[in-house]
């Protein structure tokens, strides 16, 4: 029985390294793509409203349902007028001086104001859509710059227009300090 | 006496007609689960006598370390609904009710549309929504569209009277801000032994300069009350708000040593399940709130 034999020339360790090294890379590298892909960056969705808009966001909100209310119960939706005499918060005007200044333009199925005392100024809009009228309102908010005038015409604009959606808090969240 | 008879079989099945009624109008009653004292109140205002409002768990419990027993976990089998607060400040129902799954059992998020106060990156949030008026009024509007939705024939009857308790609350913040209507409240500056009334402030327009308590009802270790005072003054508070019955010697040390003074709010979160608990105990944050904030603003024009 003959046996092949084949002499093996040691390499100089330099060789190894780099293979070894080159392997290692390449696992870190396919594996972050990997992540990236199938786990993509949550950085949109944790969008933290602004502290100076937070009440005046809260307070919209509320005189969402109200207007919705009044329209259940009375069959008519009260314009911007009717709102401000209801002295309805955010629409009336705020009786303190640290509380944040607001202008407001009225179409008929949106309301929009912009703030007069931030900088940067920011918007907020209050939308109803016209299409399903059993839709819930929609609120969002935006830095306002100067390609953005406060203007009724922006109220039908919500794609690719930086407006931020306020979101439904995830049921999972967790407290934000210790017990 | 045959008519006898007769009239006595009529009576019967007459009466016989009418149990079954009131046990059938009886049954017909949702029962709904709430997980903190504020949404039994809540939940009991706008439901009136309409459903049965059930506590997940007994009065007395710290809620922050509570553990669900058989006893809860049976009641919670009998809910068509339950609300809770889902960010933070009732874990122990969340958890359990994510592993049970219960397909029948409506889980309504009290503070799904309420902007919250957030940390950076959005995904932890300061859960004392129920510490406030108008994040409260979101939260029973939230409620009541959704428990129309679980129980249409009553759902106007639900809605209309959230309305009416939102009003009721809001007097109560309204006579609060003719109080202050006219002082200047833009430097004066707020400590708080809880992150608990972030909410309430901002509606009023001020916020918190320092919490000096890692957790409410935990006294700290001396360096750390150090720590604390040293805090205090560095951003020279002039209020203190801490929790009403909560009996914190240290809290007293802080006050004597850092010149502020100490006012209680209620965190409405003790004692026995009522329906007028949300309204009392607003009324004396609010009448608190208004004598600490004339104390302060009187203070800063001396």
């Amino acid at each position: 029985m003959a046996f092949n034999s084949e002499t093996v020339a040691p390499w100089s360790g330099k060789t190894e390294d780099i293979i070894v090294f080159s392997i290692l890379a390449a696992i870190l590298a396919i594996s972050s793509t990997l992540l990236h892909l199938f786990y993509p960056s949550e950085q949109n969705h944790g969008e933290v409203t602004p502290q100076a808009l937070r009440q005046s966001l809260v307070a919209l909100s509320n005189a969402a349902e109200e207007i919705v209310m009044h329209e259940e119960f009375m069959g008519t939706r009260p314009n911007l007028d009717t709102l401000i005499e209801m002295k309805l918060s955010p629409f009336s005007e705020n009786e303190f001086d640290n509380m944040t200044k607001l202008r407001w333009q009225q179409d008929s199925h949106c309301f929009i104001a912009e703030t007069t005392d931030l900088t940067p100024p920011y918007q907020i809009k209050l939308h109803f859509s016209a299409k399903e009228p059993s839709a819930p309102p929609e609120i969002s908010w935006r830095i306002a710059n100067e390609n953005s005038p406060l203007s009724v015409a922006n109220c039908q604009k919500t794609h690719n227009s930086n407006w931020q959606r306020i979101r439904k808090s995830q049921p999972d969240a967790k407290d934000a300090h210790k017990h | 006496m045959h008519t006898n008879t007769n009239s006595k079989h009529h009576l019967i099945k007459m009466m016989f007609f009418i149990l079954i009624f009131l046990s059938t109008s009886a049954s017909a009653k949702i029962n709904i689960g709430i997980t903190l004292h504020p949404y039994y109140s809540y939940v009991k205002n706008i439901v009136a006598d309409k459903a049965n409002v059930i506590p997940l768990i007994e009065a007395g419990f710290n809620p922050h370390a509570y553990k669900l027993s058989p006893a809860d976990l049976n009641r919670l089998q009998s809910m068509d609904a339950i609300v809770v607060n889902g960010i933070g400040h009732d874990e122990f129902a969340i958890d359990v009710l994510k592993k049970l799954n219960l397909k029948d059992l409506n889980i309504i998020y009290a503070n799904e549309s309420v902007p919250l106060i957030s940390k950076p990156g959005g995904k932890k949030h300061n859960p004392h929504t129920f510490v406030s008026i108008d994040a409260a009024i979101r939260q029973i509007y939230t409620i009541a569209r959704q428990l129309a939705k679980v129980d249409p024939d009553n759902g106007k009857f639900y809605i209309r009277n959230a309305w009416i308790y939102a009003k009721k609350l809001r007097h109560i913040k309204n006579q609060a801000s003719i109080k202050l209507r006219n002082l200047d409240l833009s430097n004066i500056r707020i400590a708080s032994t809880h992150n608990a009334y972030g909410y309430l402030l901002q509606e009023f327009g001020m916020t918190v300069s320092a919490v000096v308590e890692p957790a409410h009802g935990v006294s700290p270790s001396a360096s750390q009350l150090q720590k604390t005072i040293n805090k205090i003054r560095d951003v020279n508070v002039h209020i203190l708000f801490t929790e009403l019955n909560m009996a914190n010697q240290y809290v007293k040390v802080i006050e004597k040593e850092t010149q502020s003074r100490l006012f209680h709010f209620s965190h409405m979160t003790y004692g026995d399940y009522r329906e007028e608990l949300v309204i009392e105990d607003m009324s004396h944050n609010l009448d608190t709130l208004v004598s600490a904030l004339t104390y302060a603003a009187g203070k800063i024009t001396l």
